[in-house]
């Protein structure tokens, strides 16, 4: 019925043709809507912090390792107050010279000196080698062990962080 | 060592952390003669640790101990005799204007979101977050750093606001953000260990905003309780500049990380005080309470004896907090523990550690009563922070409508017959 009157009235089959092309631009048009939205440029704002120039530092001798992790007790410095660390001079070289190695409290860090002390005396037995192991947290102060350092030693081997 | 005492110095750390030292020693002016051993140095036979010895640092290839003597012994160069202290740019406050799909690129591919889409923080859309406080946009809130000794960054209210868009949240969250974001902790600080974080909110504000107190509050079943634990996450990475692998240590990670364990405490159904006025608040106050630290043990169940022995069991450096079922409150109020701050310290007591004090040991009252559950963690009270300051004179404007489905309360079955017709409306 309705395909002998669509023969009847071919007219009308162009109308739905032009119709269907009609739609297909809008549906086309519609579908590129948002492609074309993509293409615009927008702008947003930046989510990082700015460079605050406030720095962590090591905690004093007596406090609690977890001090470093609390903002209320963690001990900073500005960086106006940042001084360049200028180096020690350096030892001619290490014979007969006393070398403190100083255990900073990490797991691992005493018998890895033991062995390095071993290695020293296998290898290097003109140098005398101290062991310590700090006192307090690795991130604590110790300045009663920097001013037997001082005093004793010619230089120093810190380890083993990580 | 170096400048102070003038006593020239070796120091080293595992080849793990060389990029970690390097960058941070340098952002300080030093220029450290390091050496670096392979890895693990914990925990492994000493055989392991003569052969790190007598080998190879395998970041320089060079023999392990001529680096330690040259540390010691070589004559200083130019760039170590003459150190500086970088200064890091200003950032801008707009990025550079560009398509939606290359900024989400963008953000993602630079590090600046937490995997997970993100809302694009528009000038509009932050303008709009911005009407969830009165504060000036450029007030400073805080500095953060994930990392104990790198430069901290510096976070605005309008930064805040930001990340808060970035979290997809709206206005009537951002008291509870800025209030988590005035705290200055990052959600996520830089430990091997892989620490868990966790925002509890307290007083009128909780209800305001739609929070979850009940069944699945620390679960992804509530818009307020996910966009404001997400947005401490986001500020962790933003302000507190976490990269992983650079800045950021944790081995593992931790899962908890994505919304930190962000909820209401249950005031209604707790027979206790609420946490923050035994904290010192008033009950009519709003608050945020910030909890760190690294386990937590699921499925114990409420006794006095019970959390005694998870005590005991839990490696903890002394500190406690339970989060608990209201069931389990009101098992130990039947005790005789009607105020937390007696079972503290009977805790603290018969715990038998060196380390446990009855400040350290917390209860949280979170749940839906389905059980008398318990978790346990070895979580530290950190700080508990003012939210109310944060909302705007007229009040916070919430969207009541825009909110995920409620947690259905089923006391003693009364609302089975109401099954059927709820399912069917969700479906």
């Amino acid at each position: 019925m309705s395909t002998s009157g669509f023969h009847a009235r071919p007219y009308l089959g162009w109308l739905v043709a032009g119709a269907v092309l009609i739609a297909s631009f809008l549906g086309y048009r519609h579908l590129t809507g948002p492609a074309a939205s993509e293409s615009k440029r927008i702008t947003v704002l930046d989510p990082r912090g700015q460079p605050s120039g406030v720095f962590g530092r090591r905690g004093a001798p007596d406090s609690h390792m977890m001090a470093l992790y609390d903002p209320d007790t963690h001990p900073t410095v500005s960086r106006d107050e940042l001084v360049p660390l200028r180096m020690a001079p350096r030892l001619d070289s290490l014979d007969n010279k006393t070398i403190y190695l100083v255990d900073t409290g990490f797991a691992g860090g005493k018998e890895f000196l033991e062995e390095m002390q071993a290695w020293f005396k296998r290898n290097m037995p003109y140098v005398k080698t101290v062991l310590r192991i700090k006192s307090g947290t690795p991130y604590s102060d110790s300045p009663e062990l920097w001013a037997e350092i001082k005093k004793n030693a010619d230089g120093v081997v810190f380890g083993v962080g990580g | 060592m170096e400048g102070e005492y003038g006593v020239p110095t070796a120091p080293i750390v595992t080849s793990r952390f060389a990029d970690y030292v390097i960058r941070d020693g340098q952002s300080h002016g030093m220029n450290l003669r390091w050496s670096f051993p392979p890895y693990p140095v914990a925990w492994v036979p000493r055989e392991t640790l003569r052969q790190y010895i007598e080998g190879d640092d395998p970041v320089t290839g060079v023999k392990l101990m001529s680096e330690v003597i040259d540390a010691l012994s070589k004559p200083l160069t130019q760039a170590e005799t003459n150190p500086q202290i970088p200064v890091r740019p200003k950032r801008p406050r707009l990025l550079e204007p560009d398509t939606e799909e290359n900024l989400h690129r963008m953000f993602l591919t630079n590090g600046w979101t937490d995997g997970l889409p993100i809302v694009l923080p528009t000038e509009e859309r932050v303008a709009e977050m911005l009407s969830g406080t009165d504060h000036d946009p450029q007030d400073v809130v805080g500095r953060m750093s994930v990392t104990t000794h790198e430069e901290m960054k510096e976070y605005t209210v309008e930064k805040v606001a930001v990340n808060a868009v970035m979290a997809g949240a709206r206005p009537e969250h951002l008291p509870v953000i800025l209030a988590i974001a005035s705290t200055q902790h990052p959600a996520m600080p830089s430990s091997t260990g892989s620490y868990g974080s966790m925002a509890v909110v307290n007083g009128p504000v909780a209800q305001t905003i739609g929070m979850n107190s009940g069944v699945g509050a620390m679960g992804p079943f509530n818009y307020a309780n996910s966009v404001i634990g997400r947005a401490w996450t986001l500020m962790s990475i933003n302000f507190g500049d976490a990269r992983a692998g650079e800045t950021f240590m944790a081995s593992i990670g931790n899962g908890l990380s994505f919304t930190n364990q962000c909820c209401a405490e249950n005031e209604a159904k707790s027979p206790w005080e609420p946490f923050h006025v035994r904290k010192g608040f008033k009950a009519s106050e709003s608050t945020v309470s910030i909890f760190r630290g690294w386990n937590v043990v699921t499925l114990g169940l409420g006794t006095s004896q019970g959390l005694l022995q998870r005590i005991r069991t839990l490696d903890s450096m002394g500190t406690y907090t339970f989060v608990m079922d209201p069931l389990a409150v009101k098992t130990l109020n039947a005790e005789g523990f009607s105020d937390p701050d007696k079972l503290s310290k009977w805790l603290a007591e018969k715990s038998g550690s060196p380390f446990a004090r009855p400040e350290g040991i917390n209860f949280i009252v979170v749940g839906g009563e389905t059980n008398p559950i318990v978790h346990t963690t070895d979580y530290v009270h950190y700080k508990t922070a003012s939210v109310d300051k944060w909302i705007p004179a007229g009040g916070i404007k919430a969207d009541a409508k825009l909110r995920m489905p409620a947690a259905r309360e089923c006391e003693d079955g009364l609302c089975f017959s109401g099954i059927a017709s709820t399912a069917a409306s969700r479906e």
